[in-house]
């Protein structure tokens, strides 16, 4: 099967842009779930889940955020697979080349993150999708699981992969999209670190309050 | 000083290479890299070379080991080697010809691979075809306006800035090590050195959102790889050419794909 013709760079520019939303996305998705922490039984967190899932133009966006998602994993492994038939044959001895621990990583911290989303979809968004039976009461449902020891453990774990993917990515998304350049290089490799750390504190935070109790 | 050399033999393009162990001793700690390997070629020639043969399927090669050479002097872009996990070696800014034995421990094992990508197939040994490069180039690297006679130098106003980028991304030789490095086997530093040189000045302006779009399709026709800003480009090129001129290379892309020229 022949696929279409689509250049690197521009499939590097579609990822890199999917990526940005996504971004912001994870921001929005943070704060909400900061709600968790309120002491109101839920009444917060759970009049925005029925906002979420009521309103058309939130329920259209969420569309627009699945079929994002797919893209960027879709248009990524695309990349992964064409570069590693650009060298059939490796060499003998491993890189030694000084480069970004993160950068390396970004294909696996991606497949790493597919399997947590996936994780994570069972325990919140198939269930509303009625696809996996549990709670629909997303606040109780929140604080049950983040008392369990092994998935607030893994939520974590999950988290620093996240930190690990945003990390690399913001600053990558610059690159790509040609934004990056000598005056605000550094700055730019700054700002994605403090918001992939902003974005990933939120949620650890939500997850370490429940565990502890708060 | 002494060394155990592994070496990737290949008779040829289409046959089946293997490493080779080779063992020489009296190596001045001031000679380069690439006299080292002279050494040894003299020492195959005359066959006063212990040599030991890593694989039992094929036969030991007797000729002398190719490799690519010519000015000796960094600034060709001729020679490339893959050593001991490094292109151009464990150096930063240096050609393999630059590369002296001083940097090695006496009684290192050293393993010397040719550049991997399928863009460039060995051709011998070490030896690998970079004309994919010279493709790229006759793709689109060039201004096709005839320009005339040289100009006094001051006749085109350019920034100092401005001139001083287009000359470090001019200094790129074309040896290939950016390839060498990328997990991807990608071009893209090299592409975007030689847009960016061109882009930068008045002269080459005028056609760079055509430049980039055939050069972007002749690299991925090609089979280069893709980047994903892992920027051991960047940290492997002999000349330090800047990942810079890679999201230089973005912009000019996106521009020529929203149909319009761009300031640089």
């Amino acid at each position: 099967m022949n696929l279409p013709k689509i250049h690197s760079i521009s499939k590097k520019i579609v990822v890199a842009l999917l990526g940005a939303f996504l971004s912001i996305f994870l921001l929005f998705h943070a704060s909400a779930n900061l709600c968790i922490l309120r002491h109101d039984e839920g009444a917060w967190y759970n009049a925005f889940c029925d906002f979420m899932g009521t309103n058309y133009i939130v329920k259209a966006f969420e569309i627009i955020l699945l079929v994002a998602l797919l893209s960027h994993i879709v248009l990524a492994l695309w990349l992964a697979i064409t570069n590693k038939r650009a060298r059939p044959q490796g060499y003998k001895k491993p890189q030694r080349t000084k480069t970004h621990f993160g950068s390396k990583l970004q294909v696996w911290t991606g497949i790493l993150l597919l399997a947590g989303l996936i994780a994570h979809f069972m325990d919140f968004f198939f269930v509303k999708l009625g696809w996996v039976d549990g709670n629909l009461n997303f606040y109780q449902q929140a604080r049950e699981k983040f008392q369990i020891p092994h998935i607030a453990i893994s939520y974590l774990i999950f988290f620093v992969v996240v930190w690990f993917h945003m990390r690399h990515g913001f600053a990558a998304m610059f690159q790509t999209l040609g934004l990056y350049n000598f005056k605000y290089g550094k700055a730019i490799e700054i700002i994605g670190i403090i918001y992939a750390t902003v974005v990933c504190l939120m949620f650890a935070a939500v997850v370490i309050g429940v565990y502890f109790g708060f | 000083m002494k060394f155990t050399l592994h070496i990737w033999r290949q008779e040829c393009s289409r046959a089946k290479g293997h490493f080779e162990t080779y063992k020489v001793d009296n190596i001045s700690p001031d000679c380069s890299f690439l006299e080292m390997l002279d050494i040894l070629n003299e020492q195959l020639i005359t066959g006063s070379t212990l040599t030991s043969h890593l694989s039992p399927s094929t036969s030991p090669i007797a000729h002398p080991v190719c490799f690519d050479n010519d000015c000796r002097e960094g600034i060709c872009g001729m020679c490339g080697l893959y050593i001991n996990g490094r292109p151009h070696g464990n150096d930063d800014g240096i050609t393999t010809c630059q590369l002296h034995m001083r940097k090695f421990h006496d009684g290192d094992d050293i393993w010397i691979e040719p550049w991997r990508a399928k863009a460039f197939p060995v051709i011998r040994d070490l030896v690998v075809d970079r004309s994919a490069f010279d493709k790229i180039i006759q793709a689109g690297g060039y201004i096709s306006t005839t320009t005339g006679g040289v100009p006094d130098a001051n006749t085109i106003p350019i920034p100092k800035h401005k001139a001083d980028m287009a000359m470090d991304a001019a200094s790129c030789i074309g040896c290939g090590a950016c390839v060498a490095a990328c997990k991807n086997a990608s071009a893209m530093l090299f592409v975007g050195a030689k847009v960016s040189h061109l882009a930068l000045l008045p002269q080459g302006k005028v056609e760079a959102a055509d430049r980039v779009k055939k050069m972007v399709c002749k690299m991925d026709e090609l089979g280069f790889g893709s980047c994903t800003n892992t920027y051991a480009c960047e940290a492997e090129c002999p000349k330090l050419i800047k990942r810079q001129n890679i999201s230089r290379l973005n912009r000019h892309w996106i521009a020529s794909l929203l149909g319009r020229d761009r300031n640089s």
